[in-house]
């Protein structure tokens, strides 16, 4: 809990030095700019809701509710359920990236479009791949 | 996999919920195993063997449909 909340903390100041570097040093509407604005908003508006919602979920958590929370978090089919819903997604989710590469290719859509639908699509094979290996050698 | 928990349980007078929190597993768990719906771990398996007071073959019925 109080690592998330130093997360958070952090995040909140990365994102608020990010808009202000887009604010006063990297000015003018270049890419620079726009991803310190981008990525410092998404940044800023993240870690300020984990906060509030650490903040809310710490007013209402009784030994009760500790207790239902920590049975759910570890109950073995609820586990089972959560590998299950993230195989399937891989799953599912693989094929179209691949489809949604192929056809940016032929529509000629932009290169870097091109390129990041590509590089996602390693990015879900290695890591489907180093998942494997790992869990193979360790279960 | 067919199991008596739910007959084991009734005739210790326990509910549901009661049964969940002995074993620490969610409500949700106790009523997909009732229904056959979800096989259990060892572990899991043999924590209700101890609760029901029997073997885990008492508590689970195991048949050629399991490949036994």
């Amino acid at each position: 809990m109080k690592k998330n909340i130093l997360i958070s903390v952090c995040g909140l100041a990365a994102g608020i030095v990010l808009i202000l570097l887009a604010v006063f040093v990297f000015t003018g509407s270049t890419p620079l700019n726009g991803a310190c604005y981008g990525i410092g908003a998404a940044l800023l508006v993240l870690s300020a809701g984990n906060l509030v919602g650490a903040s809310v979920k710490k007013a209402v958590e009784t030994p009760e509710t500790l207790k239902i929370q920590e049975i759910e978090e570890h109950d073995e089919r609820n586990i089972r359920i959560r590998e299950r819903a993230g195989w399937n997604t891989v799953r599912i989710f693989t094929p179209v990236l691949c489809a949604c590469t192929l056809v940016s290719a032929l529509a000629g859509a932009e290169v870097y479009v091109t390129f990041a639908a590509c590089g996602l699509v390693l990015l879900v094979a290695g890591l489907s791949i180093g998942s494997q290996i790992y869990y193979d050698k360790r279960l | 996999m067919k199991n008596r928990i739910k007959e084991l349980r009734a005739a210790r007078d326990l509910t549901q919920a009661e049964l969940a929190e002995i074993i620490s597993v969610s409500s949700r768990t106790i009523i997909s195993l009732e229904k056959g719906q979800y096989n259990p771990s060892v572990l899991l398996a043999h924590k209700l063997s101890l609760v029901f007071d029997c073997p885990i073959e008492e508590v689970f019925l195991f048949g050629e449909e399991d490949g036994i």
